[in-house]
Order: C-alpha cells, then sequence, then structure tokens
C-alpha cells in the first residue's frame, strides 16, 4: 500500500537523496523519453541521429584544416586532438545548457503527477549519452585514419568518462535548478560558455600557452575535467593533477548539487 | 499541534481497507512570480525599491509578502478533514478558491507549507489526458509512453495497447502520427489510456467532454466502471450535474479556506446563498 505523508518535520536532505535514488530507479521512464526526445528530434530525416555525427565531422574538418594550418602542426598529430576535444567540449556544452531547461520544459509532466524531479534531469542526460554515442564515432575513425590504434591506455578513458559525465551532471543539475526560478540564468549560461571556450584548451594545447594566460588557462577545472577522457583517448595518461581536479569538482559538485537541491526541491513546482 | 478528534471518520475507515486521505491544519502558501520578478536584475536591484513602496498596500488577508520579498499567496489555509473508503468527494467554489492547488496538494506535487496531509492508497491525478503526448508520436508510440508513465511493466505494455486499439475502434490510424488525428480521436485515445490502470484515490480537475457522440456514450459507461473501482474520488468541477452524479460528499472552498463540508444538497444550498448574498 502506498502510504505518502507530506508536511511533518522531515529531513529535506534525506529527501533529496531519496528523489535522486527512485529517479534513477525508475531507469524505464527516462531512457524512454530521453530516447524518445532524440527520436522525435530526427524523425522524417533519412539520416536521423547521424546528422549529429554529420555536422560534428564537418565542424572538426574545417577546424582542424585552418588550426593546423594557422599553428603549423601536422594533421597527424593535431586532427585527433581537436577531433576528441570538440566532441568533449559540444557534450559537456549541451547537456549543460539543456539542463537549464530540464525542469522549465517538462514543467505540465511535473505538474501532472508526483514523480522525482531527478527523472527530468536524467532525461536530458540520456538524450545527450545518446547523441555523445554518435559523435564520439567520428572520433574513432579519425583516430583510425591518423595510426592511434586503441591500446591499453584506452582502459584509462573509462574512469575519466565516468568522472567527466558526473561532472557535467552536477553541474546540469544545479543550472537547472537555478534557471528555473531565474530565467536569465540560460542566457547567461550559453554566453559564459562562447567566453570559456577559448579559456579550455579545445582548439589548442595547454603547452602552446606561456606565461600568466597559461596559469589562468591551468586554473580552469574544465580543462582538466576534459582531459581525463580525453589524454587516454590519445594514448597519453593524464597527469595526477588533472585526476585531482576532476576528481574535486566532481566530489565538490556533488555536495553543492545535493544541498542546493534539499533546500529547492520543494520550491521547484512553485518556479514553473 | 491540536487535533481534532474525527469519530465518523475513524467509523468509515475499517482497519483492513485503510485507503483515505487525511489533512490536520494543513495550509499551503503560494509564491507568485511575475515574469519581472524571476529575473536576477529584479532581485538585485528593482526589489528593495518595490518593497518600500509596497508596504502600504495589501488586498485582501490573503495576500502578503513572504520573508524572501516574494508576494504569497495563501492557496490553502488551515483545511482539516477526512476523506475515507466509498466516499466521493466534490470540491466547488469561485475560480482561484484553491481546488486546482488542493488537488495538486493531494497527489503530492505541491508540499504542504505548514501542517500535515496523509493519503494512504495508490493516487492517481487526472488533471491532464493529454499528458506525454508529443505530435510527432505515433498512436502506438503514445500508448508505450503513458504505459511507462503509469508504471506498467513491458508485458503490461502490449495488454494495454490491445485493449486501447479495441476501445477506440482507431484501427490503421494506431500507427500514424498523432498530429494527425481529429480532436475526436484525440480524446478517445487519451481518454482510454487515462483510464487503464484503476488507482485506489482517483483526482479529477473538471471532466472530459469532446468526442462524438457515440463515444460519449461509450465513454460515460468506461468512466463509470472506471470511477467505481477506486475507492475515493476527488473531483473539482463547476458542472452541477456532474457533482450531482457522481459526488456523495461536498466541500465549498473560499479564499483557501473549507468553509462548508456535507452532502451534496447541504453544500450546493449554501453555495447558493453565497452567491445570491454576493451578487445583492
Amino acid at each position: 500500500m502506498n502510504v505518502a505523508i507530506l508536511g511533518i518535520a522531515e529531513n529535506q536532505l534525506e529527501r533529496a537523496v531519496k528523489d535522486i535514488w527512485t529517479g534513477l530507479s525508475a531507469w524505464r521512464l527516462w531512457t524512454l523519453f530521453g530516447y524518445n526526445d532524440v527520436k522525435m528530434k530526427y524523425r522524417r530525416s533519412t539520416l536521423g541521429p547521424f546528422w549529429a555525427s554529420l555536422s560534428m565531422a564537418a565542424q572538426v574538418f574545417v577546424t582542424g584544416f585552418v588550426m593546423a594550418y594557422l599553428f603549423h602542426i601536422t594533421l597527424q598529430r593535431y586532427l585527433p586532438y581537436i577531433c576528441i576535444g570538440l566532441i568533449t567540449w559540444s557534450f559537456l556544452t549541451t547537456i549543460i545548457s539543456e539542463g537549464a531547461t530540464a525542469f522549465i520544459s517538462s514543467a505540465e509532466l511535473i505538474l501532472q503527477v508526483k514523480r522525482p524531479l531527478f527523472v527530468y534531469l536524467l532525461q536530458v542526460v540520456w538524450r545527450n549519452l545518446i547523441v555523445g554515442a554518435h559523435t564520439i564515432v567520428i572520433f574513432f575513425v579519425v583516430a583510425f585514419l591518423f595510426g592511434l590504434f586503441p591500446s591499453p591506455t584506452y582502459l584509462l578513458a573509462i574512469p575519466g568518462l565516468v568522472l567527466f559525465v558526473l561532472n557535467c551532471v552536477w553541474a546540469a543539475g544545479v543550472v537547472g535548478i537555478l534557471s528555473t526560478r531565474f530565467r536569465d540564468i540560460p542566457l547567461i549560461v550559453t554566453n559564459a560558455f562562447m567566453a570559456l571556450f577559448w579559456l579550455t584548451p579545445v582548439v589548442y594545447e595547454l603547452d602552446q600557452m606561456s606565461g600568466p594566460i597559461r596559469t589562468l588557462i591551468a586554473y580552469n577545472p574544465l580543462y582538466h575535467v576534459i582531459e581525463v577522457f580525453r589524454a587516454p583517448l590519445l594514448l597519453t595518461a593524464p597527469s595526477a593533477e588533472n585526476w585531482m581536479v576532476a576528481i574535486g569538482t566532481a566530489v565538490f559538485g556533488w555536495l553543492f548539487f545535493l544541498l542546493l537541491f534539499a533546500r529547492t526541491r520543494k520550491r521547484i513546482p512553485f518556479w514553473l | 499541534m491540536n487535533i481534532k478528534p474525527d469519530l465518523k471518520a475513524s467509523e468509515a475507515v475499517p482497519l483492513r481497507s485503510p485507503t483515505r486521505i487525511s489533512a490536520r491544519e494543513l495550509a499551503l502558501d503560494f509564491p507568485i512570480y511575475d515574469v519581472a520578478s524571476r529575473s536576477l536584475k529584479q532581485l538585485l536591484m528593482v526589489r528593495p525599491i518595490a518593497n518600500v513602496l509596497r508596504s502600504a498596500s495589501h488586498v485582501g488577508g490573503s495576500i502578503a509578502t513572504g520573508a524572501g520579498g516574494t508576494v504569497v499567496v495563501r492557496a490553502i489555509d488551515n483545511m482539516s478533514f477526512e476523506i475515507g473508503r466509498g466516499e466521493r468527494v466534490g470540491l466547488i467554489g469561485h475560480n482561484g478558491a484553491g481546488k486546482t492547488t488542493l488537488l495538486r496538494t493531494m497527489a503530492g506535487i505541491y508540499e504542504p507549507t505548514s501542517g500535515v496531509l496523509e493519503t494512504v492508497g495508490h493516487v492517481m491525478p487526472l488533471f491532464n489526458l493529454m499528458e506525454g503526448m508529443m505530435p510527432d508520436a505515433t498512436g502506438r508510440e503514445f500508448i508505450r509512453i503513458r504505459g511507462v508513465l503509469l508504471g506498467l511493466e513491458p508485458h503490461q505494455l502490449d495488454k494495454l495497447a490491445e485493449d486501447v486499439v479495441e476501445f477506440c475502434e482507431l484501427g490503421s490510424y494506431m500507427d500514424m502520427p498523432v498530429r494527425t488525428y481529429s480532436t475526436g480521436m484525440l480524446v478517445r485515445l487519451a481518454f482510454a489510456l487515462s483510464t487503464s490502470v484503476s488507482p485506489d484515490i482517483l483526482l479529477f480537475d473538471e471532466l472530459i467532454g469532446a468526442g462524438d457522440a457515440r463515444f460519449v456514450s461509450k465513454a460515460q459507461e468506461r468512466l463509470k466502471t472506471f470511477i467505481e473501482r477506486s475507492s475515493i474520488v476527488v473531483v473539482a468541477s463547476h458542472s452541477r450535474a456532474i457533482l450531482d452524479q457522481w459526488c456523495n460528499r461536498l466541500f465549498l472552498l473560499e479564499h483557501g479556506k473549507l468553509i462548508a463540508d456535507g452532502s451534496v444538497q447541504e453544500v450546493l444550498k449554501e453555495y447558493d446563498q453565497r452567491l445570491a448574498a454576493e451578487s445583492k
């Protein structure tokens, strides 16, 4: 029998953790929602989600050729680097900026039936993982063409990917909550990413920089979060610093998200 | 907290079937955000000034300024009630009296500001028949989406699809996108899906109208069995026909307060008297 008692002095943190847990266990719901989002977006197009792969490929090759010429680097070395860089960057920025509207765009569903709110965030995550799986294909093709064959270093990419995604999820959650309350946030986020793109080693490598700008960029946590996934795929091990920063932001980010979610969970339906 | 003993309710609820909704001194404050107050600019710059200006003018008793400077409306004000098995409760009152808010609170969507609300049994709100409808999805996909929304297992989904296809008589349209459906077909499909699972506690907001005449008579039958299968029904409606037909108890709400609770006739009489008094 379902029993719900609302209004007694309850521990909000406990409720938030419970929301996340029951949200995760409702995997049937968010996998279907996320899958449907992708399906509906590309319905009636011939290539379907491979449009995501195609547009990523175009972006990689165009940026790759121009930048390799500008930087005087051989394509063989540069193209795989920029390829995985752009793929991870695009995943990170899309998941966070779509996270901003995770609750807003599901307002009808949220006001209809009581469900864990975390489900709507997981829907965004799942949708982006599906698209991400289509774009990463490009990297493996490029890597193969330029002779970066899979090696045991690839195994490091697994914890790297987990850390990278965990970091994306807490950030999407924080932005999602704040955006529901303050509708400027989605716009701020989009603009912030435009600036951050040039402050994060994606089209260039950190070692190409020197002086104070290098120090500034090395402090950018986005660099470390991306590097723990990117480096192993390029057959180099991430540095201890990369791991530490990525783990640190994941731990503190999740704690921050949990506290914020505990504080706001009850109010989110009122903000819609 | 002072909890009033309610003998009538405890008699009406046998121990072996404890389905019930009980509220004790339930209150809910609803923060109001107009478009401007949601923005950061408003929070940082405009609001401190506006607060000074606003302090003089409060309309009525239910609108107040909350701690954070937001305007709050007391949408549910100190309600206590027990709804037991077999009761069909109608909610009446003006627009803005708190009917929808009370239903959403019973559904667990809004959590109370103070007081306690307890529900025992599987609660199913039915506020929007079209929940989860995506215009590009086919009828069959929509059935799947709704099935998962209703919490069905994969093997139940196939049975649901069969059941719905048969009831709706949609035939080959089942594999067409729902945006190609006529309103009648949409209502038929949405209605069939919404009534396919029987909850213990059913919450309705207004009722269903569209659809062709033949469907309406068929729907009445389905609606009737659907409602009869639920132990408790709470419906917000302006339609006296619906209240008369479906309810055996009415709540009259005004400014978030429960001002009358009794049989359908008693409360409707009270409501009419109030309406008459207001129009004078």
